[in-house]
């Protein structure tokens, strides 16, 4: 399988950047005026490590700069645990033995409505690959309903084609996050074994679909654990970027998923301790310091706590990664992988407020807005 | 003879009405000349075709400095 | 030799664009321009008269070599005139090169920018290449380039006050999300300016007022050559960053282990 990247895409020219990089060199990249793939190769290497409390002064002060003392909250709504995938890492593939279920329309209701009692407003609605045990009609109503709940509907399903994005954006979709989870393309392919995300392109390609069918943000990621962490940072910055310039009315956001152990035991190659992931998320802030950073509960308290407002702009609260979760009603067991966090709304909050930092639920009103513009 | 209106000024013209009979009254180049008859550009392959009636307003542009 | 510019099929040696106005006299400009080493140069449209036969820049300029005449639009106030004036510099250039410039107030000379769009759309229909003079303004940068010119041309500074390049952060966030050139035009006064939004990642910069009203405009005509091609070789050899002073606060990275330093 040879696979050549876009010219976009491609993160091959930085990579010697992050090498036999010198103290002088990491000075300058924090505090670069415009930084760009070089400082960030520069910054992600293991010569920026024992800068790291620089690296976090500076992504503090530009947290700051572009999101003032706020967080952003949202949560995860698991719709359906069916998953025809073959992904090696994921506790949903469809060798893993364990039961499937999807919500009904009256369960999903349930779970919506006790999210919303919780203060929630921004949504993350999840599904497997595409299965006819869910399919795009089956994922439009869920949306639709959504929409009458929160104002910011944000969805990580399986890619779809520009005029679904844009049938769902029309019933209130706002939002697209999809993870690469590796951008290596011959490691993309051994751990996609088998399912239709085993198309590496028709992935990397589905944000510019999404954004072009009129959603109004794009959130990326790769699955750090998978491959070297420098070449999937620097593709996924180059990813951004793309989007940034090309879909100029659009928000990209980024998130920084890490694998845990789950239900499964998989053993990532290319192990992440928590200072580098700190420091890949200091690194992002100073590279791209008007992109919201997310940090979902994959994450322990701990550590969330340390990089709430520092780079961190955004954050999952009281999640649920089993289908449903949110009200007694559905206790669905299998779950994609566990929480490390699993503290609830008023606790995070207070966590927040401890340290000078507003939660922010609901950032504005979108009674006002037309339909998708693009 | 046509009375004309060249350039904001009037002009008599004793030519046949083209154009080219216009601009050599007027000491223009064609090559280096743009004109507009009554507001409107006449491109250079459409000027074998223009007859100049009494009161048309021509303007004749060159290139000249400027930023 | 840094990389050629390419302005959609357009392809330029130089990035030292230059305009014609203000010079004291025509051999004085031909010189000048020719010493510039600029591939591409502005010229007004005027009223053609006997007497002033001599202003003709048509003649002196064809005997400059490579040289691509770009006819402005200036002296007109609103969208009609512009397209009227950009369709007469075509009949003139035989090219499809245009400055866009609509500028109202005769004392500031600052682009208007809801005017200037109008006229884009008209002339990217017209075929042309239509290369707009707008304030410095990204999201304008953006929906120009949306529409189809060949490229924008922010302002660093009005129009010959030499303020050198003002608008660095907006021109900063134009060149950083741009998918077309950018071309720095008025208010640069010096080579160093000229060199410092080359720095900046600036395709190309219009220098008229620096060069023509210097003492010597040909030796200056030289001098922007050089900044623009010191500029862009800096910005393709990737610049060192500038060093700021940190802020010493409590350590924020003790939460990790082993991690403060």
């Amino acid at each position: 399988m040879n696979i050549v990247l876009p010219e976009w895409l491609d993160p091959e020219p930085w990579l010697s950047c992050a090498q036999e990089v010198t103290e002088a060199q990491v000075l300058q990249a924090i505090n670069a005026v415009a930084p760009a793939e070089r400082e960030l190769a520069v910054l992600l290497s293991p010569a920026a490590r024992p800068h790291i409390e620089a690296m976090a002064q500076r992504a503090q002060a530009l947290t700051r700069r572009h999101f003032g003392r706020t967080i952003s909250l949202y949560a995860p709504l698991y719709l359906s645990s069916h998953c025809p995938g073959g992904c090696a890492y994921c506790g949903f593939a469809s060798d893993r033995k364990n039961e499937r279920h999807s919500l009904s329309a009256e369960d999903a209701r349930r779970e919506m409505k006790a999210m919303a009692a919780m203060g929630i407003d921004e949504i993350l609605m999840l599904t497997g690959e595409r299965t006819p045990k869910f399919e795009f009609v089956d994922l439009k109503p869920f949306v639709q309903m959504a929409a009458e709940y929160f104002d910011l509907v944000a969805i990580e399903v399986f890619p779809m084609e520009e005029h679904e994005y844009r049938q769902l954006a029309e019933v209130g979709c706002t939002s697209l996050t999809l993870y690469q989870e590796t951008y290596d393309a011959q490691r993309y392919d051994i751990f996609h074994r088998w399912g239709p995300k085993k198309n590496y392109m028709n992935r990397i390609l589905a944000p510019d679909r999404a954004l072009a069918g009129g959603l109004r943000n794009a959130g990326l990621g790769a699955l750090l654990g998978l491959s070297d962490p420098v070449y999937d940072m620097l593709a996924l910055y180059r990813h951004a970027r793309h989007l940034q310039k090309t879909y100029w009315k659009a928000g990209v956001s980024l998130s920084f998923p890490r694998i845990q152990p789950q239900v499964g035991d998989f053993n990532p190659d290319f192990l992440v301790d928590d200072a580098y992931l700190a420091q890949i998320i200091f690194a992002f802030r100073i590279v791209l310091p008007e992109v919201a950073l997310a940090l979902s509960t994959r994450e322990n308290a701990a550590f969330r706590d340390g990089l709430a407002g520092v780079g961190i702009s955004k954050m999952s609260v009281a999640s649920k990664t089993t289908v449903g979760g949110y009200s007694p009603e559905t206790g669905y067991e299998e779950s994609q992988f566990e929480i490390s966090d699993g503290r609830d709304v008023e606790a995070f909050c207070a966590m927040l407020r401890s340290k000078g930092l507003e939660p922010v639920f609901k950032n504005w009103d979108a009674t006002y807005r037309d339909e998708a513009q693009y | 003879m046509l009375q004309l209106k060249v350039n904001g000024e009037p002009h008599p013209h004793h030519g046949d009405g083209s154009l080219s009979a216009l601009l050599s009254e007027t000491g223009a180049h064609p090559e280096r000349t743009a004109v507009m008859v009554n507001g409107r550009v006449v491109k250079k392959v459409d000027w074998a075709g223009v007859r100049l009636q009494e009161n048309d307003q021509v303007e004749v542009l060159m290139f000249a400095a400027g930023g | 030799m840094s990389e050629m510019l390419k302005i959609k099929d357009e392809i330029l040696g130089s990035r030292l664009f230059t305009g014609t106005g203000k010079f004291s006299n025509t051999e004085t400009m031909i010189r000048a321009i020719k010493a510039s080493g600029s591939e591409l140069v502005t010229v007004a449209l005027r009223r053609f008269h006997k007497d002033q036969a001599a202003d003709d820049l048509f003649g002196p300029l064809s005997e400059l070599e490579n040289l691509r005449i770009m006819p402005n639009t200036s002296g007109a106030m609103n969208a009609r005139e512009a397209v009227n004036a950009a369709l007469l510099g075509r009949e003139l250039s035989g090219s499809a090169l245009v400055k866009l410039e609509i500028h109202p107030n005769p004392h500031h000379l600052l682009p208007d920018a809801i005017e200037t769009f109008e006229a884009a759309k008209i002339l990217v229909k017209e075929g042309f290449l239509v290369m707009p003079y707008i304030p410095a303004d990204p999201v304008l940068a953006k929906r120009l380039e949306d529409i189809g010119c060949a490229s924008v041309m922010p302002l660093g500074s009005p129009i010959g006050t030499g303020q050198g390049v003002e608008a660095r952060e907006m021109i900063r966030l134009i060149v950083r999300d741009a998918g077309i050139p950018v071309v720095v035009d008025a208010g640069i006064r010096a080579p160093s300016d000229a060199a410092a939004a080359m720095e900046m990642g600036v395709d190309a910069v219009l220098v008229n007022s620096a060069i023509a009203a210097a003492e010597n405009p040909e030796a200056m005509a030289m001098a922007f050559a050089m900044g623009v091609e010191a500029g862009r070789a800096a910005y393709e050899a990737g610049l060192m960053a500038q060093s700021r002073h940190a802020v010493q606060t409590s350590p924020l990275t003790s939460f990790l282990s082993g991690g403060a330093k």
